[in-house]
């Protein structure tokens, strides 16, 4: 369901205008939109009752650049500090009450310089253990080749890693590098492991920066050392670091204790200070979009209508009546910008974020969710419609809901997930089916019809279906247009829905199941409807109509998944008998049956999605609303999808 | 003889639409992921945009179903 929301106007004296939006800010309750052109033109004028944009002052600009650094900076401190394991602080351990005041950025930048320390220290010693970790293997290949080549001050070694399956590179990087030092270089190589190939080049020290630079740009892989092993010959640096693999871990964690020493002590103070900082930015964010005269303020925007009142009373207790809220009446012309929150009972909220990956329904029409919360399941279980499988799906949901895997969303998931698999087991005792035909010695028969064998029955069933759901679409879009007031529009459907009660009383009556004197009747209705059909919306009528028909059929496919399923099953169970070898046989049923639990969970998924996103909701569906976002102390927007 | 031939017909219009859906599809799944590449908002409309050719495949389903137990 849509929640009804108030356009409403915030009163009240000039003066009180930060307050009265601390106020708001508290509340969390009202969506401040920008102060639209009407007012302000209807004031008009360069008098003293003119409406303007509040425009912020320079103490205020300037606290605005502070917040934003503060913000900027605690954020960045918050992001390099590990969450504590537990709190050793105060609440705020002396920090400046005022976020904006040069003070608080001073005692901050003591405790950022310490934890910047800290936190390059422990980047470069981790950087310097995976570097040990990654060329220790590159070590062990060339240190054999140390021997054979020339030492001294004169020359230096460049180390570089190849491709194994480059190898022919060697060649040409010889004969390269060997023109550019007139033969004065020596180019050894040794298999690193079975991808790379480690090789040492040692070139006149004149010569190495136009190596390199070779090197780069051929994108080949040169060896590069930290700062630390400057000076040192490639084969010491790796010996070195090899060494210093040893004694990383301990100065590791020593940089961490560090980090979570300051973070005990200053976590929860950052996080608060934050938090103000985000707040004041807000507000005076949130000035942008008030309006002022010489003597007064006023602040437009959106609040559900039910919160109306508590809003009325907040600001009556913090003002006694000098901040008033004045309720404008909702137009249709309005719909476009009134922000939507949508209030479904638990089980149906967990069916949002399936009608929000389309889109989130307009303020005024109709929100598809209880609809979506009902036929999902339905077409799944239609689809699956197995014991078997749907205990399966039950168990693994459970586990997930047990285990609380993906938190919020999870649970989202796995309500949608525990009422799919439970219609698949219902549907699995109305089709007689565990994984297949396999509950037939256990005395589960086919209540409703066997999937196997009665395929028309099936379809029929399939189509029925598909009949309910598009009426049921096309009901709600006849509703939509009579609450609208849009009287042709509502006759063109219901002339629609005739159309199709007509078409199938001919039916009916064709295969007998009604008396065969209604079907002439019947059919000079259909012609009759469709003719006032194609009157009444044109010729897009007549394409709709036909679109209609194709609709209906698509709902065959919940026979055809279906049918593929049970086919699938029952080529599993004969695997037992096919092969000769009953365990080969009972292994090849499971992994048959495994693939198709598989298929079955994800093919039914999105086909009962699509039969919703393309055969429903185009016919009543109208997307583009927006989420509400309240002026609230948190930034999450309520009503909003997860 | 005849049997032979229905059995044809029901394959042909099952393979037939089987190919085209997954012509269709090709064509609309290599678009949909670069369009998502650029605008990752744009998954729920590609995977919408990917369904609806199915209707063809499930449609000749239908016919050769027909055609095998419907006695035509």
């Amino acid at each position: 369901m849509i929640v009804s929301m108030s356009k409403v106007q915030v009163l009240g004296p000039r003066r009180l205008l930060p307050r009265a939006l601390q106020v708001l800010h508290g509340e969390g309750v009202l969506q401040i939109r920008s102060l639209p052109d009407g007012p302000r033109a209807a004031l008009g004028g360069d008098g003293r009752r003119a409406l303007r944009v509040v425009p912020l002052v320079d103490a205020e600009r300037a606290a605005e650049r502070a917040l934003a650094d503060i913000a900027g900076r605690l954020q960045e401190l918050l992001v390099l500090l590990p969450a504590p394991d537990r709190i050793t602080g105060g609440a705020d351990e002396g920090l400046p009450d005022d976020v904006a005041a040069p003070e608080f950025g001073a005692r901050l930048a003591p405790i950022e310089a310490e934890v910047r320390a800290f936190s390059a220290r422990r980047d470069a010693l981790q950087a310097e253990r995976d570097l040990a970790a990654r060329y220790a293997r590159l070590l062990t290949a060339l240190a054999p080749l140390r021997r054979a080549l020339p030492a001294g001050e004169q020359v230096t070694t460049l180390g570089i890693l190849l491709r194994r399956d480059r190898a022919e590179i060697l060649h040409v990087l010889e004969r390269e590098v060997r023109r550019m030092t007139s033969g004065a270089c020596v180019l050894l190589s040794g298999n690193v492991d079975r991808e790379q190939i480690g090789v040492l080049l040692t070139v006149p020290r004149e010569a190495a920066p136009a190596v390199s630079r070779f090197l780069f740009e051929r994108g080949i892989a040169e060896i590069r050392l930290p700062e630390r092993y400057t000076g040192q010959s490639l084969l010491d640096a790796l010996l070195l670091l090899t060494r210093r693999s040893q004694e990383l871990p301990a100065e590791i964690r020593e940089a961490e204790a560090g980090l979570m020493a300051i973070s005990r002590r200053w976590h929860r103070p950052f996080t608060a200070a934050l938090q103000a900082a985000r707040s004041r930015r807000a507000r005076l964010a949130a000035m942008a979009s008030c309006g002022e005269t010489d003597h007064a303020f006023v602040i437009y925007g959106w609040v559900p209508a039910e919160q109306r009142v508590r809003l009325t009373a907040a600001l009556d207790a913090a003002f006694e009546g000098r901040v008033m809220v004045v309720d404008h009446p909702v137009s249709a012309t309005d719909y476009d910008d009134v922000p939507v929150v949508l209030r479904n009972p638990p089980y149906v909220r967990a069916f949002e974020p399936l009608v929000g990956f389309v889109a989130w329904p307009r303020y005024g029409s109709i929100d598809p969710t209880p609809f979506v919360a009902g036929f999902f399941p339905l077409f799944f279980g239609v689809m699956l419609g197995d014991v078997g499988f749907g205990g399966l799906a039950l168990a693994l949901t459970l586990l997930a809901r047990l285990k609380g895997w993906g938190g919020e969303i999870g649970r989202q998931l796995t309500t949608i997930a525990l009422a799919s698999s439970m219609s698949a087991i219902a549907f699995g005792v109305l089709f007689g089916e565990l994984f297949g035909a396999l509950g037939e010695p256990l005395g589960l028969h086919p209540i409703l019809f066997d999937r196997r064998t009665a395929a028309l029955s099936f379809l029929a069933m399939a189509l029925l279906l598909g009949v309910c759901h598009v009426v049921l679409g096309i009901s709600l879009s006849l509703w939509s247009a009579l609450r609208h007031h849009h009287e042709r529009e509502a006759l063109a459907r219901a002339v629609v829905l005739a159309l199709i009660a007509a078409a199938i009383l001919a039916g009916l009556a064709h295969v007998g199941y009604v008396p065969s004197t209604v079907e002439r009747p019947a059919l000079v209705a259909l012609a009759l409807l469709a003719v006032a059909t194609v009157f009444l919306g044109g010729a897009i009528a007549a394409i709709e109509l036909v679109s209609t028909l194709g609709n209906i059929l698509s709902y065959a496919r919940l026979m055809a998944l279906g049918t593929a399923s049970v086919m699938l099953a029952e080529v599993a169970n004969r695997m037992v008998e096919i092969f000769s070898s009953p365990v080969v046989g009972v292994t090849a049923a499971v992994t048959l049956h495994a693939v198709n639990f598989a298929m079955g969970l994800f093919s039914p998924t999105i086909q009962a999605l699509r039969l919703h996103y393309v055969e429903f909701f185009d016919k009543f569906f109208e997307g583009g609303g927006k989420p509400y976002e309240p002026f609230a102390l948190t930034n999450q927007p309520r009503g909003a999808p997860a | 003889m005849e049997r032979a031939l229905t059995a044809i017909a029901a394959a042909l219009a099952i393979g037939l639409s089987a190919l085209a859906t997954a012509w269709v599809q090709s064509r609309i799944g290599s678009a949909g992921t670069g369009a998502i590449a650029e605008k990752p908002e744009l998954r729920g409309i590609v995977i919408l945009m990917l369904a609806i050719p199915e209707t063809i495949v499930i449609l000749g389903f239908v016919v050769a179903m027909l055609l095998l137990f419907g006695g035509w």
